[in-house]
């Protein structure tokens, strides 16, 4: 049984990407949550968090969106670094970076516990399609 | 029935609807007599109208109510972030409650672009923030929202990181100029820096400055250094040269003093046996002087010897003359007896030859004994003489040893002052190969100093200073 984090009400877990989705920088409480220094996330494919549970659909329906220009919200089961996993709501943003760059900003907070259950089943079936 | 209808138009629906009723209830009253059937049938169908009217008026009023109430609570849990989305309100009706659900719909299309907008800039100050936390301060807060107060947030953040950039930009400038060396500007301090920022800026022109100053000081005491270290460089050699030369010149000393001490040693031994060998010849001279006296006492003696000899003598001349008085008496017999004493006269006549040749020879002795006794007296003499003569070379033999005695005594004081005189010798060239060895030592360091000298000279010529 993998161990789930659960998010506190202040959690705010921030990161920024280049256009392929590299990580240029994370904040502290996504290092923290995620069990990873800033340094091993700088330069990482932002999928170093990907869950296996989560759809393929899923994030082809944030690249869609965000390719578009188009702010994306949604709810991720995201993996720690030594097997965990940890729900979030993520808010992602074409933005410009802290180095200036043309790059996506993704902002993430606590998920609600209905609102969890309601994609953890979702999510399910999503995968049960893809295979 | 009325779906799109207002509620204001309802109840007055209603309203007509209950005021017609009550007219009609009249009117069947006054055209049929008063009735009661007909009053009642007339009463119950309104009733009913009215009744039905009334529930759906209220249905509809209430049902709204209902529907806003849950969705202002929807609205509450999505504002204060206890869910992070909303199901906006479908179906509506083009009533008053439509008009609010719509308007509340408007409301959370606004809020959730607003609240987006903000977690935007959120999100970038919060990237920004933490760089600074890291040492970096080169991000800007890119993107905007309409909330005055992120915006306020927004505005403040991107100022506090464009002004600390700057100075960082200035303090890194400075510092990379500084570790090049380079210390001929100052930092431009802008005017509105106060608290550590501005210490830290004013120190560190403080520190260039004094960097500037140390250099040049660094520079010309260098070269200072350098000159005196060329000069001491020179004297320690001229040292080390000079020492070299004590040093062989001692040891030239040291090799003649051990000769001379050899000579004194062997003068000493000289004259030790200069004192044994006159010893000798002291006891040698006793020995003579006791012979000279031993000859002289034996001359004595012959002396003595000889008177015997000489009155031996006369006994043999007088028995000669007797001897020859006898044979002159027998030739006179034989004469007398003729011929028969022809033959005695020959005996007599030999007789007295040989009293003669007797007393020929002794007074042939006697000359011969009175040229000895003559010579023994010169023999005495002579061996007085050597016995006095003896007695002078003993005195000064005796002056002689102790002459060589003196020059003995004083050889050894001699030997002792030079073996003195070889220590001290011998003291001084270690002395002085210790300081020779000192003077090669500083002149190595001589050395060394000059070649840091003319180290830091170059070092501080690469800085470049105003």
């Amino acid at each position: 049984m993998q161990k789930e984090t659960v998010l506190d009400e202040f959690a705010f877990l921030v990161s920024e990407t280049d256009e392929k989705g590299n990580i240029i920088f994370a904040n502290d409480d996504f290092c923290k949550m995620a069990e990873y220094s800033v340094d091993e996330l700088i330069g990482a494919a932002h999928n170093i968090v990907r869950h296996k549970d989560m759809p393929k659909i899923a994030f082809k329906g944030l690249w869609d969106t965000v390719k578009k220009g188009e702010v994306w919200t949604g709810y991720v089961k995201n993996a720690t670094k030594s097997g965990g996993y940890y729900w979030v709501y993520a808010t992602v943003f074409p933005t410009i970076t802290s180095e200036g760059t043309k790059g996506y900003l993704s902002c993430r907070r606590k998920a609600s516990q209905d609102e969890i259950d309601e994609h953890d089943k979702l999510y399910k079936e999503l995968i049960a399609q893809e295979r | 029935m009325f779906l799109h209808t207002p509620t204001k138009t309802r109840i007055l629906i209603n309203m007509l609807l209950t005021q017609i009723g009550f007219a009609i209830i009249s009117i069947v009253a006054i055209l049929s007599d008063y009735k009661i059937a007909a009053i009642i049938a007339i009463n119950i169908i309104f009733g009913l109208v009215v009744a039905y009217t009334n529930y759906s008026a209220m249905k509809r009023i209430v049902g709204g109510i209902e529907r806003i109430k849950k969705y202002l609570d929807d609205l509450m849990d999505f504002v204060f972030f206890r869910s992070n989305r909303i199901t906006k309100a479908q179906f509506i009706k083009n009533d008053d409650i439509g008009f609010i659900l719509k308007e509340l719909n408007k409301y959370v299309d606004k809020f959730d672009t607003m609240r987006k907008d903000d977690m935007h800039v959120l999100g970038e100050v919060v990237i920004a923030l933490n760089k600074v936390s890291q040492g970096i301060y080169t991000s800007k807060i890119h993107s905007n929202t309409n909330n005055f107060m992120i915006n306020a947030l927004k505005k403040v953040v991107n100022e506090m990181l464009s002004t600390t950039s700057e100075n960082m930009e200035e303090l890194v400038g400075i510092v990379d100029k500084y570790t090049q060396q380079d210390y001929r500007t100052q930092m431009k301090i802008n005017p509105i820096l106060k608290g550590k920022m501005l210490i830290t800026m004013q120190r560190i022109n403080q520190l260039g400055a004094e960097l500037n100053d140390n250099a040049k000081l660094n520079l010309r005491n260098g070269e200072h250094l350098e000159k005196n270290s060329i000069t001491m460089n020179q004297s320690v050699e001229n040292l080390a040269s000079k020492a070299n030369e004590q040093a062989a010149s001692l040891e030239q000393t040291a090799a003649a003093l051990e000769e001379i001490t050899s000579i004194t040693k062997n003068n000493t031994q000289n004259a030790s046996k200069m004192a044994s060998l006159s010893k000798d010849v002291k006891e040698s001279v006793i020995l003579g002087e006791k012979l000279a006296h031993k000859t002289a006492t034996s001359m004595d003696e012959i002396n003595e010897k000889v008177e015997s000899i000489n009155e031996a003598i006369n006994v043999i001349d007088q028995i000669a003359f007797q001897t020859n008085i006898l044979s002159l008496n027998a030739a006179v017999e034989a004469a007398t007896a003729g011929e028969a004493g022809k033959g005695f006269a020959v005996v007599a006549q030999e007789v007295r030859n040989l009293a003669n040749r007797s007393s020929d020879a002794a007074k042939e002795i006697k000359n011969l004994v009175e040229n000895a006794t003559q010579k023994t007296n010169e023999g005495k003499k002579i061996s007085d003489e050597m016995s006095q003569g003896y007695d002078n070379l003993n005195q000064l033999i005796s002056q002689t040893i102790d002459i060589i005695q003196n020059v003995s005594v004083a050889s050894q004081e001699q030997l002792t002052g030079i073996e003195q005189i070889n220590h001290a010798v011998s003291m001084l060239d270690k002395v002085t190969q210790e300081n020779a060895n000192e003077a090669n030592n500083v002149a190595n360091i001589a050395n060394e100093t000059l070649q840091m000298a003319q180290l830091l000279v170059k070092d501080a010529k690469s800085k470049k200073v105003s």
